[in-house]
């Protein structure tokens, strides 16, 4: 039984990993993976860290050359010197700023000095610029009243008397939240683009090459063809995924998170842990995918069953986002629990073994049972039908 | 030795096959003769045990294969009627897998290998891929993928379509060979002149029965007929679905 079960296993390695197209599906994520999260958390790390011009038009901006220029240290320039580059962007959203004739008189006089900030208030892109320049002229302008009070001999504090301080509990890890959740779906995503070519191939394709029949005509358990196909597509799932975590992980530690205040927990274990618990998942991606495969009469109708499966862990990636409070079985589900797990563990958060070992069993289980489930319907009259 | 004994099929209302019962001897050549949808294919799933009886029952060397259908299909060979290669396998490594598949290991493995591809000379291809290959090679690698176990009983499921006059000739001579070691073989076909040049027995079928069977030339005598064709279609009522 062992020996055949081997002949079984290696015809099954031999043909998966001669498969151009199987090593193609495997080979994307690992690569496209890292590449498209650099890209993305670097536009991210350049948006947050660069304070972007805004672009004002001044009037009687002559009147008040010192408070000009104090904007213009904080990135807030006159329209008129604005570069062509930029012209488009802020084509639409004039901001203007009117300072009066009577400005310098005024200040010297310690007198009231009314400034008109007009804008739409309303657009999307110009709350935040809005919100900087009235900041900046507040603090501009709380400023010279510190002064002012300093020189009578008066503390400025009198004038504040409460101070809020606040304190942000957000670790560099935890702030990385969108990101892990970014992280762990590409995983998921290439374990089931791996193993998805390799088990149309081995079932579907089988069929339609007109192998199953002579297959199943041989004295050999169904059983035994099944496991030896769901163990290849499962190593295949395995090792893209693994691969995918690994170079996406080492990326992560690469770029300059901490720009941005956050980081990633990128150390051997962390990694060892991750890869155990995509084990079973990717049995169950692997079983999962053939049970539908087998369905299927030809190639491409597979692959039309199968993308539609490709999207499973981008839905439940989606959900888990979009649900404010997670139940406490979801700890539990198939992908879902190991997507969770898989984030608490890059954000550095303690991770409940019982949730661990759970879903672990979990998953082992269900694709336990789809395992014999499947053997049991290659034996059924209406699969031997279904082959001519 | 493969026999059949009073076995009916149904799918849904339509008898595929109606109280059939035939045997193929040692030493014989068997002939399973008759039009499309005679129910050629499913007298043979049955046999191989893949399609369950509604009565009657099937048997490998005495082994019934629905009792024992793992032993049964030990001694059995299958040359289907299309052939299933795998391109991304090597000749050998196709024969290999089907070979283990009966448990062959080690240097017995290595032997039989050997041996089968000597015997049917095939050394010169079988380190390629089978990508590419001509329908006598291809012929070649799935009568190899059926021998290599050396089954007592091969079953042959319209074996020649397909095949150039050459390859077809390969085949026919190789049967011979087996006949003569005493092996049991039933032969599929539709194909008049296959038929009458190489079985020593005939069974005919249609729509689902075994309407007659006998040698070649007791057929013709129970025909009145001179010669297979005729008598064949004497013997069904029609000449619809046979291939001259």
């Amino acid at each position: 039984m062992i020996a055949i079960f081997h002949g079984l296993l290696l015809k099954e390695f031999r043909e998966a990993f001669r498969d151009r197209r199987a090593i193609f599906a495997g080979l994307f994520m690992i690569v496209m993976g890292p590449i498209l999260m650099a890209g993305l958390m670097l536009f991210q790390i350049e948006q947050v860290t660069e304070v972007e011009p805004i672009y004002v038009e001044f009037t009687g901006g002559e009147h008040a050359p010192v408070l000009v220029a104090y904007l213009a240290n904080k990135k807030i320039l006159a329209r008129a010197d604005m570069p062509n580059v930029q012209r488009e962007k802020w084509q639409n959203m004039p901001i203007k700023l009117t300072i009066p004739a009577d400005f310098s008189d005024k200040l010297a006089q310690g007198a009231g000095i009314s400034l008109i900030l007009n804008a739409d208030f309303s657009h999307k892109n110009l709350m935040q610029p809005l919100r900087r320049i009235r900041s900046t002229i507040a603090g501009y302008s709380a400023n010279i009243g510190n002064n002012r009070l300093l020189m009578r001999g008066i503390d400025p504090r009198i004038v504040s008397p409460i101070k809020l301080n606040s304190q942000n509990t957000a670790t560099r890890e935890s702030k990385s939240g969108y990101i892990m959740g970014i992280l762990v779906t590409f995983i998921m995503v290439s374990l089931f683009t791996a193993s998805m070519t390799a088990s149309i191939d081995t079932s579907a394709g089988e069929r339609e090459r007109h192998s199953l029949e002579l297959i199943l005509c041989q004295p050999v358990p169904t059983s035994l063809i099944v496991m030896s196909k769901v163990i290849c597509v499962s190593v295949y799932g395995a090792l893209a995924a693994i691969l995918t975590m690994i170079s996406m992980t080492l990326t992560m530690a690469l770029l300059p998170l901490e720009k941005i205040g956050m980081s990633v927990v990128a150390n051997p274990l962390t990694m060892l842990i991750i890869a155990i618990m995509i084990l079973p998942l990717a049995y169950l991606a692997g079983i999962f995918q053939l049970f539908f495969a087998y369905r299927a009469k030809s190639f491409k109708e597979a692959q039309s069953y199968l993308s539609m499966l490709l999207t499973l862990p981008m839905l439940v990636a989606m959900a888990i986002a979009l649900i404010p409070h997670k139940p406490q079985w979801l700890d539990y589900v198939p992908l879902a629990g190991q997507q969770l797990l898989i984030e608490s563990l890059y954000k550095g958060e303690a991770v409940s073994l019982v949730a661990f070992i759970t879903t672990g069993l979990v998953t082992l289980a269900l694709a336990g049972v789809m395992t014999a489930l499947l053997a049991k319907s290659l034996t059924s009259e209406k699969v031997i039908l279904g082959l001519s | 030795m493969l026999e059949v004994t009073n076995i009916s099929k149904t799918f849904g209302d339509f008898k595929a096959v109606d109280s059939v019962s035939f045997g193929a001897n040692n030493g014989e050549i068997t002939g399973l003769l008759g039009p499309n949808g005679a129910g050629k294919t499913t007298c043979l799933r049955i046999l191989y045990g893949l399609l369950k009886p509604v009565h009657g029952s099937a048997s490998i060397d005495g082994i019934d294969v629905h009792q024992a259908p793992i032993k049964a299909r030990q001694s059995l060979g299958i040359f289907p009627d299309q052939f299933g290669l795998s391109e991304r396998l090597t000749a050998r490594e196709q024969i290999e897998y089907f070979a283990t598949l009966h448990g062959l290991t080690g240097a017995v493995l290595k032997t039989a290998l050997d041996r089968v591809i000597n015997d049917l000379d095939m050394s010169d291809f079988s380190n390629r891929r089978t990508e590419g290959f001509s329908q006598g090679q291809r012929m070649k690698v799935t009568l190899a993928q059926a021998l290599v176990h050396q089954p007592q009983n091969l079953v042959l499921d319209e074996p020649t379509r397909g095949l150039d006059v050459m390859s077809t000739r390969i085949l026919r001579q190789h049967l011979l060979q087996l006949k003569a070691q005493g092996h049991c073989i039933l032969f599929s076909s539709h194909v008049m002149q296959e038929v009458s040049a190489l079985c020593d027995r005939v069974i005919v079928m249609a729509q689902g029965k075994v309407v007659a069977q006998g040698s070649p030339q007791q057929l013709c005598q129970l025909a009145g007929k001179d010669n297979l064709e005729e008598a064949f279609v004497a013997i069904i009522g029609s000449d619809e679905g046979i291939e001259a």
